[in-house]
């Protein structure tokens, strides 16, 4: 429509010019012709304007005159909309022949002719109506526009509430297809899972939709007994999904196992921390997650898509507590960016003379000499009160075997501890599951092994802190002659296992000190404990081994012996029937035969037939009978009754795979104690690494800043700390957090959930309009 | 209000206004401590030479490098003024 009222105005631009003179120039030379001369006009595509142009010429012999103009618009095709060239042509020529020739071109090049009047007056009215014509249409578009764009506009503001019913109503229908149909009932039926404490929400929710639905037969809703695992499902809330979050990612809990999430949610933060152990980094952990959790509404509201962002994010409370006790656990190893302070004062002085010391500094280097500060000389008697002592950040010689001492012995104190927690969770879950074999066998002497040689050594490490102090006194009634007597605990559990002989006491009958005194015996009666000891462990191996698959195996023969009891007398029955019908199958059919023939000695022809026909009713009877047993048999092996709660329940016990299972269990147990006890070295380790990170950055860069005076020294002091922050920031913080982060999530899935967790279970996933809602939103703004 | 002198974004401005507010607060502390002549920084004090020292040498390095880290204080509640107003007439992104 456009195009051809943009053509034929076109035409009317190139008539208006060429008219004028042609008309002179006819009218002059040509006047008796002036009547013949007629002409067409029309558009072509541009790019047959020259082949168009040709063929006339060839065809019409040079007998026309082409006139062309270009359209300056470019104008679009009315079918396809692609954007053309055109142009404008007039040809003149004289006679009804070539009339017929140059439009037949014309229509050969799909050219476009316009009528065009002869007068100039009725060009220039036509060209007028023309005119008026597409000012109208111009009205028209326009106002459809207009009203098109108004309606869009309208539905633009309502398309986000169409899209979301729309996908409400199709969540809905796509579940009802999950539903039976009842024809005879003309109902629909779905199983569901659904959590018992919300039943009644959900039958106040059912017949709320009743009422508004108008309908007369409410819905029934009846709790089924099924045989099927229910799904898991664990209630949280903001604060405890981070932590769940990080015991469903290894495994969601099997259906009514102990949930170790409540646990998790203290003993998480803290083993991060006890690797993380600074209060400076803690607090800018703390306040991060501070931040997170005081603009949690606008931060959401913001729907930030950056991935690190949300990790972060998502465990906020997670990170909040792991700034909190890294805080603390800074307090305790006395730690802000690899400082101490000295809060309470410290129970070490100096006490080696300045005498002394004036002596070294006169002499030549002698500024670097170490010098041993005694503990029986220098430390007080009162330990500090909380915390590491502040004094070991300055002892350069020996301060790392200190701290790695303490940190390692602790390591192994809250790893044996939280071990023995995960075997105390798994007594949970046996009594829960009723399963009094596993407590027996399982708990009982798990419990015993672990007590007997790790809880054993934690004694031991907290004993030695208690009683070895720095000065020489009487412990457990053997004389202590001093520091270097306490006793080496590593070294007494190994030879706690070689049972090799030692001395008892650190000092001989003449109050001598022996040699090697800290490899001794340190309280009466040891050697003999720890025998006993040491036997006890390996005696739970083979109870843990053996004993549930000896229980369980004992079981079942004794119900397969009841079983046959009760069918003895049935047994002996059917031996007596069997015995009897072989006679009987021997002679019966001989004694027949012979008897018949006696009888009709005449119709020898029948006979034969009568002989097949008992043939084969005898072969049918047989056949019946196997049918009867085959229906009798299985009715004979009772089925087992629900077993222990291991899964062997259901069929005949598997005695092959009872072992391998127990087997596999009780070596991961006792391999387990040890390999994990060493695991929860890690908490040293990485502790050790984090603190002389934060060292190496204060003393390889934040110190250079005060070697400088005077104002350079300020402006090194700014430049430098902003390196030292960014560097603490991201090495120490980000990067060893994550670090720390990881090990603590591999303590608590390998080293603590492996003691009662199962995690076979699979996820409770509600029907929900909002999780529907969010994953439509979020691939809509992916796309 | 157009951009006056857009040298940072406001994700630049964002972390250097953290830094500045922990500079101030860090330094300023740092300084107390010196002043106060905590032992666990006297690693961090540099002497010229060798041989046994003064205690008055020792009082007075404590005070200078206390009003060393003032002074960065200082500079970084300047920076933080700058980059507050940074932050403050250039949120757009710039890069």
């Amino acid at each position: 429509m456009i195009a051809s009222s943009a053509e034929s105005s076109g035409i009317s631009d190139v008539l208006s010019a060429d008219e004028e003179e042609l008309t002179a120039r006819f009218s002059d030379a040509m006047s008796p012709l002036k009547l013949q001369l007629r002409f067409v006009a029309g558009v072509i595509q541009r790019e047959r304007l020259p082949a168009f142009e040709r063929l006339l010429w060839r065809a019409c012999r040079g007998n026309v005159f082409l006139r062309t103009s270009e359209i300056d618009d470019v104008l679009n095709d009315t079918v396809t909309g692609d954007p053309v060239n055109k142009c404008v042509f007039i040809i003149f020529f004289q006679g009804d022949q070539l009339k017929t020739k140059v439009k037949k071109i014309c229509e050969g090049f799909r050219a476009t002719l316009y009528p065009c009047p002869d007068t100039p007056q009725e060009r220039r009215e036509m060209s007028i109506g023309v005119m008026t014509r597409i000012e109208d249409l111009k009205t028209v578009l326009g106002q459809t526009q207009d009203h098109r764009h108004r309606v869009l506009v309208a539905a633009s503001k309502n398309v986000r509430m169409w899209l979301t019913k729309v996908r409400k109503i199709k969540s809905i229908y796509h579940t009802l297809n999950l539903f039976n149909i009842d024809v005879t009932q003309k109902c629909l039926i779905a199983e569901v899972w659904c959590p018992i404490a919300e039943l009644d929400r959900i039958k106040m929710a059912l017949k709320r939709g009743t009422d508004e639905s108008g309908s007369q037969v409410p819905s029934i809703l009846n709790r089924m007994e099924t045989h099927e695992a229910p799904p898991t499902y664990n209630k949280t809330n903001k604060f405890t999904k981070g932590f769940q979050n990080i015991v469903d990612a290894y495994g969601i809990a099997t259906y009514r196992e102990i949930n170790p999430a409540p646990y998790t949610m203290i003993s998480f933060p803290f083993l991060f921390a006890v690797m993380f152990g600074d209060m400076g980094h803690g607090v800018i952990m703390f306040l991060a997650a501070l931040f997170f959790i005081l603009k949690e509404k606008q931060l959401e509201a913001a729907r930030i898509k950056d991935e690190i962002f949300q990790t972060f994010f998502g465990g906020r409370y997670v990170i909040f507590l792991m700034g909190v006790f890294s805080i603390y656990t800074g307090f305790m190893y006395n730690d802000v960016f690899s400082k101490s302070i000295n809060t309470f004062g410290s129970s070490w002085r100096n006490s080696i003379p300045e005498s002394v010391i004036d002596k070294y500094l006169d002499t030549e280097k002698g500024g670097e000499t170490q010098l041993m500060l005694f503990p029986e000389l220098a430390f007080d008697g009162n330990p500090y009160p909380i915390g590491v002592d502040p004094v070991w950040n300055l002892a350069e010689g020996n301060k790392l075997s200190f701290l790695n001492s303490m940190k390692m012995k602790m390591s192994v104190l809250f790893g044996i501890a939280q071990m023995t927690f995960g075997v105390l969770l798994s007594y949970q879950n046996y009594t829960y599951f009723k399963s009094d074999l596993d407590i027996k066998y399982m708990f009982i002497p798990q419990m015993v092994f672990l007590s007997a040689i790790f809880i054993y050594l934690c004694l031991q490490i907290i004993a030695k802190w208690l009683f070895f102090g720095p000065f020489a006194t009487t412990v457990l009634g053997y004389t202590y002659p001093g520091t270097n007597c306490a006793p080496s605990l590593l070294i007494g559990l190994i030879n706690m296992f070689m049972m090799k002989s030692r001395n008892a006491g650190f000092v001989d009958e003449h109050g001598e000190q022996l040699p090697q005194c800290w490899l001794s015996t340190w309280y009466p009666g040891q050697s003999f404990f720890e025998t006993i000891f040491v036997l006890v462990a390996i005696a739970c191996v083979p109870v843990m081994l053996f004993g549930k698959p000896y229980f369980l195996w004992k079981e079942e023969k004794e119900r397969r012996e009841g079983g046959h009891r009760q069918l003895a007398t049935i047994e002996v029955v059917l031996v007596v029937l069997a015995l009897v019908q072989v006679p009987i199958m021997l002679f019966a059919k001989p004694y027949f035969l012979y008897h018949r023939k006696k009888q009709s000695q005449v119709r020898y022809s029948t006979l034969n037939d009568a002989a097949t026909t008992s043939n084969q009713q005898s072969v049918r009877a047989d056949i019946a009978q196997d049918d009867a047993e085959v229906v009798h048999a299985p009715e004979q092996t009772p089925k087992p009754a629900g077993g222990h709660g291991h899964g062997h329940g259901d069929g005949p016990l598997d005695m092959g795979d009872v072992m391998v299972y127990q087997a596999i269990h009780t070596i991961e147990f006792v391999l387990g104690c040890v390999s994990h006890t060493a695991s929860y070295l890690r908490l040293w380790a990485l502790s050790l690494a984090h603190a002389q990170l934060s060292d190496v950055l204060w003393t390889m860069v934040f110190r250079n800043a005060f070697v400088l005076d005077g104002y350079a020294g300020a402006v090194a002091t700014y430049v430098l700390f902003f390196i030292f922050g960014s560097l603490s920031v991201f090495i120490l913080v980000l990067m060893e957090g994550l670090s720390a982060f990881l090990h603590a999530l591999r303590l608590h899935w390998v080293e603590f959930q492996s003691k009662f967790y199962g995690g076979l279970g699979y996820e409770f996933a509600p029907f929900s309009f909002e999780k529907i809602l969010a994953e439509e939103r979020e691939a809509e703004e992916n796309l | 209000m157009g951009k006056i002198c857009p040298l940072m974004g406001p994700k630049m401005s964002a972390f250097c206004m953290v830094m500045s507010v922990w500079g101030v607060i860090f330094l300023g502390l740092l300084g107390v401590f010196f002043y106060i002549q905590a032992v666990t920084l006297f690693p961090d004090l540099h002497f010229e030479g060798e041989g046994k020292v003064p205690s008055s040498v020792i009082d007075a390095k404590y005070n200078e490098k206390a009003t060393q880290c003032w002074i960065a204080a200082g500079l970084y509640a300047v920076t933080l003024i700058a980059v507050f107003w940074q932050n403050k007439y250039n949120t757009q992104q710039i890069f």
